[in-house]
C-alpha cells in the first residue's frame, strides 16, 4: 500500500478496524486489505 | 521452501514520482515515458474492501521493471533497465528531483520463499540511483509462493 500511494516506509497512518488508513490529519490516505493476498 | 527451478527470488524495481504540483500527464510529457500508473491530485478513488471514498492527496507518476525470478538477489539488471530508459532524460529528471514539491522514490522490492534476502549496489548503480531519485526504499516480503 505505501508503495502503491508513494508513502515513505516509515509513514504510520491510523488503522481503521475496516482496514482503511488515515494520515494524520485524518485524510482518507487508502484501504490495506485491498493489497492483501 | 524452493520452488522447482530453484529460483529463490522475485525481484523489480519501481521509480515513483510523488508530486504536489505537477500533473502525471505532463511528467508523461515530459519524460516522453508512459508511465504503468499514475493518477492525480484530486482525483476521487474508493476502496475496493471497504468502499470508503476519497480523493487523492498528490499526483503519482510511476515506471517499473519487469519481475524477475533469480537465484540470487540480483538488482543491477533493473537499475540497467532505467539506465537505457533514462539514458537522455537524467537532466529533466534531476530538475523534477530538486523540486522540492516533488519527492521521487527508487523502491526495491524482493520476493523470496528463502530464509531471508540480502544485496549489495555498486557505486556507480548508487549514483545512478542518487542521481535520478530523492530517496531509496527496499522491500523484502516472505512469501512460499513466488
Amino acid at each position: 500500500m505505501k508503495k502503491a500511494n508513494g508513502l515513505r516506509n516509515d509513514f504510520h497512518g491510523k488503522i481503521m478496524s475496516n482496514g482503511d488508513v488515515l494520515d494524520d490529519m485524518g485524510r482518507f490516505i487508502d484501504n490495506m486489505l485491498d493489497y492483501l493476498y | 521452501m524452493e520452488n522447482e527451478n530453484n529460483l529463490n527470488y522475485k525481484i523489480h524495481c519501481e521509480l515513483i514520482l510523488v508530486s504536489d504540483n505537477i500533473t502525471s500527464d505532463k511528467v508523461s510529457e515530459l519524460m516522453e515515458i508512459e508511465p504503468y500508473r499514475a493518477y492525480n491530485k484530486g482525483e476521487s478513488f474508493q476502496s475496493k474492501k471497504s468502499g470508503t471514498k476519497g480523493k487523492r492527496h498528490n499526483s503519482l507518476w510511476a515506471i517499473k521493471t519487469e519481475p524477475i525470478m533469480t537465484e540470487e538477489e540480483d538488482i543491477s539488471s533493473h537499475v540497467l533497465y532505467f539506465k537505457t530508459l533514462l539514458e537522455n532524460k537524467i537532466e529533466k529528471i534531476k530538475k523534477l528531483k530538486v523540486d522540492p514539491k516533488n519527492e521521487i522514490s527508487f523502491w526495491i522490492w524482493i520476493e523470496t520463499n528463502a530464509g531471508g534476502a540480502g544485496f549489495e549496489i555498486p557505486e556507480t548503480d548508487l549514483k545512478f540511483i542518487n542521481d535520478i531519485s530523492n530517496r531509496l526504499s527496499v522491500s523484502i516480503v516472505a512469501n512460499e509462493n513466488i
